[in-house]
């Protein structure tokens, strides 16, 4: 039940709720009545559908759909925010008129007639959701379910599931440009509870997933993708059955290509959110164009990858979006930027104003982060280390912003002893500082790769589809928690 | 439609005329103003004005649940036809199906007194004075200070076509301020501190914000990571929720239905030390987690999950018990309340040769089907009560088993602005990673 591509001129899809050209320069001009200096409106339509299943039987499905308007209104750099989900005119006026209370003037200027802007399509999709029943879906999560059990014995229960959105959001500004975009994503998930034999011959059990997403429609579930995602689950799962806890304390760590830019999405990429350094609280203000990392170490972030999760084909303020370069050859370059931190900087935005939905203001945000290749291969890394962690997977992460400190969490991974990967390792927290990491980043390998997680970003209590990538990467001292001194 | 029962009576009107057999309506809606400074002037005042509703629906033994904003009844009758039509193509779980409705009801909400009616202080001035006085009291080194305050009401209701309708109203009201300092080594270590209430009198006072913040972003500099050990850990009462939530998670009908759970044969067993008690209160007067019924329509209830060490109850909802067999009890927590102790923060860490005082967590996680955690970690190192550093980029890791039977003390300092209603805890042979 995800709400279709808009088949019309951009604008018609909220044309439809009444919300016409003429009631948009209405609304603008409410919210620029006492003098804001710029003001934006987003309007969303979003809908979404999950199946899943769970002990045998596909029996839970949730559809959800959202619908309303959110107005800023921008004095220097005061923001007033309000939203309506009630789409009347009366609401809508209501809305921006509170928004307008930052201000205390006399209006500001005539908003232009609004036009529609064209912008990219870094999202082609092929077969969306609305074109697949619920008995498809069902297939889908059933196929999974077999495949799991058949791949090993140990294998106990099984869930799956689908989770496909769409969302249409229109942007418009008072100096007439109207963005709409329609913003497709296809999530899946099969999770695994195994059970084994400890060394004293009790039972173990232990359960882990694995999952993928992208903007696209049912086309992104191909075959080998559909294989991947079982097979993880079931091997990431049984590698827990025989996994310890590692003895604690700083040591080198090698983190694995993929999902292991965690460690930039948390050590690095926040800190370079504008608004941090635009208030001079993050441990990055004040250090563009200085040396940050060795210079092994570069650093993008990216709004245009095709199909990525975190991508955009235009940022929430209506800006286009870009391949952000933050860290060059170890130099810090550019912060990401939304309207509010640009205009401070008096430089144009990255594109990186994002929002969780229109009950939101927008933010400085990732989008796709990672870093390029270096000139290492990977086993050259792993056999440099005589004592040190291989980190794997990871299910979340976090960071103090001004302090620097991060964290993030390893699922699974394994020892490395005398240069060679020996025991397998889970479930070890590992905390370090940002720009004392990245300075220790002494090797970076030449196999990047995009992960295909189902990424989510948090901050100030907005939550934002991101993806990110790397190398392999050795950072020479980290502190790895464990419980077995 | 004007009233929320308006709402939830033509939910249930027009989905079991278009096919279903048992529904669930709920519909919320609220208000809430938030406004922050930094600087001296106003930085973001965000108005929020919301109305949603959700229902769950049985068609022949087939269950779904569904929510929309689109209140309008068109859009609302299409939504659910719709919603209906995808449930039919589900496969038949005849577990998931209402209560009888002899199991639901509700505590008198208003016994539980969590609307003051909704008060109006004048938010411009108050975050104004907030900020002044968190200027105030910080440091010399102080790089940035903001304040924030909010207030806000929502009301709810919930209607099942089996017979149950029930309803109440929340008032919410906070305050707080956060900081950022410069330490000597070009960090830029931050603190906040909050006070979150149902009654608007209930409010702390703004000097309390202030100087609560400053002391725990002075706290924060020149700090680093000690010795790897194992050791006392002092969690203050701030903190607490957070390893509570890894020693409830393994409670819940999900992972113990799906036999992925660490308590699975722990029920009624000593899971903690003798002196370890953790209780869910659901009708403590204006709390923050009081609730007149549960998710399923039953009436809450105060129960022990642990007493005196042995986990004394599973969280089994409506359908994991009927999975599973047993009687229901309820899905989650409201109010977790640690009884205090008799003894001060400060003479308990006298006691101590060493300890480390939790006051924050970063990152990490716990694992339900093994009961271990990981959790990232920053406070102060002290000895004999006396204050020996500043600790963080340390970690805290071992299973909630060991944990909590490793629990040695309460203090008298029980934390209420939270649903987690603790005071410090004292825990032994915790093992801590850093240097």
């Amino acid at each position: 039940m995800s709400v279709p591509r808009p088949t019309g001129s951009p604008g018609e899809h909220f044309a439809a709720f009444g919300v016409t050209a003429e009631l948009l320069q209405k609304i603008l001009r409410a919210a620029l009545q006492t003098g804001g200096d710029d003001c934006d409106l987003y309007f969303e339509h979003n809908a979404s559908t999950s199946v899943a299943l769970s002990d045998g039987k596909v029996n839970q499905a949730s559809t959800h759909v959202d619908l309303g308007m959110g107005v800023r209104v921008r004095n220097g750099d005061q923001v007033g925010y309000a939203y309506s989900e009630d789409l009347s005119q009366q609401a809508l006026i209501a809305a921006a008129k509170t928004a307008s209370g930052i201000a205390a003037g006399a209006p500001s200027c005539v908003p232009a007639r609004p036009v529609a802007a064209q912008i990219p399509n870094h999202y082609p999709v092929i077969r969306p959701w609305t074109e697949v029943d619920i008995s498809a879906r069902v297939q889908l999560v059933r196929s999974w379910e077999k495949a799991a059990f058949a791949q090993d014995e140990r294998i106990r229960r099984v869930e799956c599931s689908i989770s496909d959105a769409a969302k249409v959001v229109m942007i418009v500004r008072p100096d007439g440009r109207l963005i709409e975009d329609w913003r497709p994503m296809t999530r899946a998930l099969v999770r695994c509870t195994a059970e084994g034999k400890g060394p004293d011959g009790s039972t173990i059990r232990e359960s882990n997933s694995h999952n993928v997403a992208g903007r696209a429609g049912i086309e992104y579930l191909d075959a080998d993708r559909q294989d991947r995602l079982v097979r993880s689950a079931v091997e990431r799962t049984l590698f827990l059955l025989d996994a310890q806890s590692p003895t604690p304390g700083e040591m080198p760590v090698v983190l694995a290509a993929g999902p292991s830019a965690i460690l930039l999405h948390e050590a690095i990429g926040h800190g370079m959110e504008a608004d941090f350094n635009r208030k001079r609280i993050s441990i990055y203000a004040d250090r563009l164009n200085k040396k940050i990392a060795s210079d092994q170490v570069t650093i993008v972030d990216d709004g245009t990858v095709p199909g990525a999760r975190g991508s955009i084909n235009s940022d929430d303020e209506g800006n286009p979006t870009e391949r952000t370069v933050l860290v060059q050859d170890g130099i810090l370059r550019s912060y990401l930027h939304d309207e509010l931190s640009a205009a401070h900087y008096a430089i144009p935005s990255t594109g990186s104003g994002r929002r969780q939905s229109f009950r939101h203001a927008p933010l400085p945000r990732m989008r796709t982060t990672s870093m390029e290749n270096g000139p290492h291969d990977p086993e050259e890394i792993i056999q440099s280390v005589d004592r040190g962690l291989y980190c794997v997977s990871f299910s979340n992460g976090s960071v103090h912003i001004g302090g620097g400190d991060f964290a993030f969490y390893m699922k699974h991974g394994y020892l490395i002893e005398g240069g060679k990967l020996t025991r397998p390792i889970k479930d070890v927290n590992i905390i370090g500082n940002g720009p004392e990491a990245l300075e220790r980043i002494d090797m970076v390998g030449n196999d990047t790769v995009l992960d295909e997680g189902g990424w989510t970003c948090g901050k100030d209590g907005q939550s934002v589809p991101v993806s990110q990538g790397m190398p392999t990467v050795r950072v020479a001292q980290l502190v790895v928690g464990g419980a077995n001194s | 439609m004007e009233t929320l029962s308006d709402i939830v009576e033509f939910v249930i009107k027009t989905a079991t005329t278009h096919g279903a057999n048992e529904v669930k309506a709920s519909v919320s809606q609220g208000v809430s103003t938030e406004v922050t400074q930094r600087d001296g002037r106003i930085e973001k005042w965000q108005d929020s004005r919301s109305r949603s509703m959700s229902a769950a629906l049985l068609v022949n033994d087939r269950w779904s649940v569904h929510s929309t904003s689109d209140l309008r009844p068109e859009a609302m009758r299409a939504f659910l036809g719709r919603a209906i039509q995808a449930t039919e193509m589900l496969e038949a779980d005849t577990d998931r199906r209402l209560p009888d409705i002899e199991e639901m009801g509700w505590v008198e909400p208003k016994d539980l007194d969590l609307d003051d009616g909704g008060k109006e202080p004048d938010l411009r001035s108050w975050v104004s004075e907030l900020e002044a006085a968190t200027v105030q009291a910080a440091p010399d080194s102080l790089r940035s200070a903001s304040a924030f305050v909010w207030r806000g009401r929502s009301e709810r209701m919930s209607m099942t076509s089996n017979g149950f309708c029930g309803g109440f109203a929340t008032t919410d009201y906070g305050h707080g301020a956060t900081m950022s300092l410069e330490d000597t080594d070009g960090r830029l270590p931050e603190a906040y501190y909050w006070d979150s209430v149902r009654h608007h009198e209930d409010l702390g006072t703004i000097e309390n914000i202030a100087d609560q913040t400053s002391t725990r972003a002075k706290r924060r500099l020149s700090s680093g990571p000690v010795e790897s050990r194992q050791g006392m850990m002092l969690l203050d009462n701030r903190q607490v929720a957070r390893v509570l939530g890894a020693a409830i998670a393994p409670m819940r009908g999900r992972p113990l239905f799906e036999q992925r759970s660490c308590y699975l044969d722990k029920l009624g067993e000593q899971v903690g030390a003798e002196g370890f008690n953790l209780f869910d209160e659901p009708h403590l007067a204006r709390g923050l987690g009081s609730r007149p019924y549960d998710g399923d329509a039953r009436p809450t209830r105060s129960r022990a999950l642990f007493e005196n060490g042995r986990l004394q109850t599973w969280l089994l909802d409506t359908y994991y018990a009927r999975r599973m067999d047993r009687p229901a009890t309820t899905g989650g927590t409201t109010n977790l309340v640690v009884p205090p102790g008799d003894r001060s923060v400060e003479a308990i860490l006298k006691d101590q040769e060493w300890a480390i005082r939790v006051e924050g967590f970063l990152g990490g996680n716990s694992n339900p089907a093994t009961g271990m955690y990981s959790f990232g970690i920053h406070g102060t190192l002290f000895h004999h009560g006396e204050v020996a550093s500043a600790v963080s980029e340390m970690n805290i890791s071992g299973s909630v088993f060991d944990l909590l039977g490793n629990f040695v003390e309460a203090a008298d300092d029980v934390y209420t602005a939270s649903s987690c209603r603790s005071p410090s805890l004292l825990f032994d042979a915790v093992q801590f990673s850093g240097s």
